[in-house]
């Protein structure tokens, strides 16, 4: 898998916060409350950041109420300076999103014309339209597909589509659900280069969730690993993943690669624990060569 | 239901008439099922059940597959053909053969022309908020037939599907569908979320433009006007 | 659960054109008078309501020859007059696939419309008091009502005493009126042979009309009260009440 770890943002950055959360709680209408406090969530302008949590851990309530979807009962969103909830209109211009259920998201008969909903319905022009659905579609390899169905598509093509969607409008902020949920492999590693790609180039600010931890170093600036409605860890990768009895606690599995380092440490070679495959190349290299 | 056959049908077709506009095969099919309303003689409905066999040939549509499509309405006519019977069995078969006639001539649409393509047909002469719900309704339809597929998998394997008892059947599926139904629903307010956030005004903007006129679109509108003519003129054989 | 499965060429056009132009004028009406806010809101149920028609109507219900399709239902849980426009899209697309011809989806329109219509409004009125009975009465109403209807449409072809049940049609009339068994299963086919065996004539008819209104009011009172159970301010805020 590519490495992207180019940036690094530490807490007490001067950078001004994009999206800060403080203690959440929402009542749905068949009364179950939802809430999702602990520690203070927050995301910078071009800062990859991703959810970490089981299932059920809130992780899509949190989204909800950054995307303004939800109302808050108690506690405080803002995104970009605004209440999402309220200001609802003002802030979706700047949002791009994809849902954990792509086929849900989809609107347009066919690819074509669910990549051009949100411009034709903010009024575009039909050259422009056709202009940005070219670049985008170029982009994320999908230039054949947009005279197809949606529905008898792959779910790597419809996550693609999805994004498509989503990216169309060029987001200042993109939020992605689950987004490697349900994709072999192959599609993973082209749906985590197009994410890092797109944050690259436009500086956009991505907010993912997964309970997949072994993905999180390439997609991650700044992970939160959410537990039943807490915020318990925050920090970049070798933060959160040092941490191993909160993984634990939080029922995911712990890494892979740091999970096999830290047993060859114990076996006596000398190594630092990697997160991604490059390093872990890189420290095995170290260890073979040695003389 | 057979969407999806008829869907892979018309959209992975490579026929002449596949390639053929959407309005010239509309209007192609409006005038074949005015020539059969309004036929009142076997030999026309004959010689029209035959155009229409024919234009499956050419739409390279196995008729073997999509054949029984055209029993519902042959085995529905047959009542109204007894009905008729008093006044002759020719008059029966009359009956019969239009309902058979009308379905193929139906049939051949769908399975040459991709829904949406129909749809955006009707967009042209339909309020939008009647178009945006066939495209709702016909996503929907894959959403929900996969996950009633999935109920039924999980019923199935929790052994709630006895052939021979009614009472339990009935509760298995009332429940089964109150599950759907709210399932469904809530999905549905997912959708509406998503769709606002997605920029949605109240009408989903689609693609219009349709194909090109080519010299096969006038030639099917031109066969259209040829078989109603044909249909109305006296015969003298 | 009353679709005219009368394909075309046999209802002359004097009857069915006023269906379609019935039906277009009350598009029309509906459509002026609902809010775009309104209609926002709804569409993506509104299509999932037709989604689920379009499947119920597929779903043979084993041994006894009906099948439902949750008109009223969809009526009760959408609004009487976004669930006339699903009806409408529901028949079109239907006769697409020959199930009932082209030419009859306005008297279809008019014929399951008049079940929402009027299992929505006794809903609204009876519902408040009684939600099992309310529904019952409401369903069982609107059943007879478009079950009524149908009849006089077929009537008019064949002239009442035809419509009703002789020796010689009574099989295609009940596969008529009751929109068959579409499943080939042949076990459930012998079982129905032996029922119709079992009861002649009138008495098989009123039977499986019955059976039909039966199981369609049971399944949607069911449904209602599940519905209402998990998410009364669906039901709420479509009728205006609460209990």
């Amino acid at each position: 898998m590519p490495g992207g770890n180019d940036y690094t943002y530490r807490d007490g950055d001067t950078m001004e916060n994009l999206i800060e959360v403080e203690c959440l709680k929402h009542i749905y209408p068949d009364k179950t409350e939802v809430s999702v406090c602990g520690l203070h969530f927050t995301a910078k302008k071009g800062e990859r950041v991703t959810i970490l949590g089981p299932n059920g851990a809130g992780k899509t309530t949190l989204l909800y109420h950054i995307l303004g979807l939800l109302k808050p009962v108690e506690g405080k969103v803002s995104v970009m300076g605004l209440e999402p909830f309220k200001q609802f209109n003002e802030l979706r211009k700047n949002i791009g999103v994809v849902f954990q259920n792509v086929d849900e998201q989809i609107i347009g008969p066919r690819v074509y014309d669910d990549i051009a909903f949100t411009p034709r319905s903010d009024g575009y022009s039909k050259e422009r339209v056709d202009e940005m659905i070219r670049d985008i579609s170029q982009r994320l390899g999908i230039e054949e597909l947009l005279n197809k169905i949606p529905h008898y598509l792959s779910s790597g093509q419809k996550k693609k589509v999805a994004l498509a969607g989503a990216l169309v409008m060029t987001p200042k902020l993109l939020i992605l659900d689950e987004p490697f949920d349900a994709l072999d492999s192959k599609s993973k590693r082209e749906m985590i280069d197009i994410l890092n790609g797109v944050n690259k180039e436009h500086g956009t600010t991505i907010i993912t969730t997964t309970h997949d931890i072994n993905i999180v170093p390439y997609i991650a600036d700044t992970i939160y690993i959410l537990n039943s409605g807490s915020i318990v860890a925050k920090g970049n990768t070798q933060e959160v993943f040092s941490q191993s009895e909160l993984i634990k606690d939080a029922n995911l599995e712990t890494p892979i690669l740091s999970e096999l380092f830290t047993r060859l440490r114990d076996r006596g070679f000398e190594v630092s624990i990697p997160y991604t495959l490059d390093d872990a190349e890189r420290n095995i290299l170290k260890i073979i060569q040695k003389p | 239901m057979h969407i999806a056959e008829i869907d892979n049908l018309s959209l992975n077709g490579n026929s002449i008439l596949h390639k053929s506009g959407t309005i010239s095969k509309v209007i192609l099919t409006l005038l074949i099922l005015i020539s059969i309303i309004i036929s009142k003689d076997l030999y026309r409905l004959s010689g029209l059940i035959s155009i229409v066999l024919v234009l499956f040939v050419v739409g390279k549509i196995p008729i073997v597959q999509i054949g029984h499509l055209a029993l519902y309405p042959a085995l529905f006519s047959v009542f109204f053909a007894v009905l008729s019977a008093q006044q002759g069995w020719v008059a029966g078969l009359v009956i019969i053969f239009k309902a058979v006639g009308a379905a193929l001539t139906m049939l051949l649409l769908i399975t040459t022309t991709p829904y949406v393509d129909v749809f955006s047909v009707f967009s042209l002469f339909m309020p939008s908020l009647i178009v945006d719900i066939f495209l709702m309704t016909y996503r929907s339809f894959f959403i929900i037939a996969d996950r009633l597929n999935n109920l039924l998998t999980s019923i199935r394997l929790k052994g709630g599907y006895k052939p021979w008892q009614i009472v339990l059947n009935f509760k298995t599926i009332a429940s089964m569908l109150g599950t759907l139904i709210i399932q469904s629903f809530e999905m549905s307010e997912r959708m509406y979320k998503i769709y606002e956030l997605r920029g949605y005004s109240g009408r989903i903007p689609i693609r219009t433009d349709l194909k090109p006129v080519s010299k096969i679109d006038f030639l099917l509108c031109l066969a259209g006007m040829i078989i109603l003519t044909g249909t109305v003129i006296p015969w003298k054989i | 659960m009353s679709h005219i499965h009368i394909p075309d060429g046999i209802i002359p056009f004097y009857l069915w054109l006023p269906g379609y132009i019935l039906t277009f004028i009350i598009i029309y009406l509906v459509i002026k008078r609902s809010s775009n806010e309104q209609v926002k809101r709804v569409l993506p149920f509104t299509g999932i309501a037709a989604a689920l028609m379009l499947i119920a109507m597929s779903v043979p219900l084993i041994i006894i020859p009906v099948h439902i399709s949750l008109a009223v239902l969809t009526g009760i849980l959408i609004g009487p007059k976004m669930a006339f426009l699903v009806v409408f899209v529901v028949s079109m697309i239907l006769a697409m696939f020959g199930h009932g011809g082209i030419t009859i989806v306005g008297l279809n329109t008019l014929v399951i419309g008049s079940e929402v219509f009027i299992g929505a409004m006794l809903f609204k009125r009876l519902a408040k008091n009684n939600l099992v009975i309310g529904t019952s009465v409401a369903t069982v109403m609107a059943l007879i009502v478009s079950m009524s209807m149908m009849v006089a449409i077929i009537g008019t072809y064949a002239g009442f005493a035809e419509v009703l049940p002789h020796d010689a049609v009574e099989h295609a009339g009940e596969e008529h009126l009751d929109e068959g068994n579409h499943d080939d299963s042949d076990l459930s086919e012998v079982v129905s042979e032996i029922n119709y065996l079992a009861f002649s004539g009138w008495i098989a008819l009123i039977m499986i009309v019955v059976a039909g209104i039966g199981l369609e009011t049971l399944i949607t009172v069911l449904i209602i009260r599940y519905f209402y159970k998990v998410r009364p301010d669906l039901i709420e805020t479509v009728h205006g009440f609460t209990m």
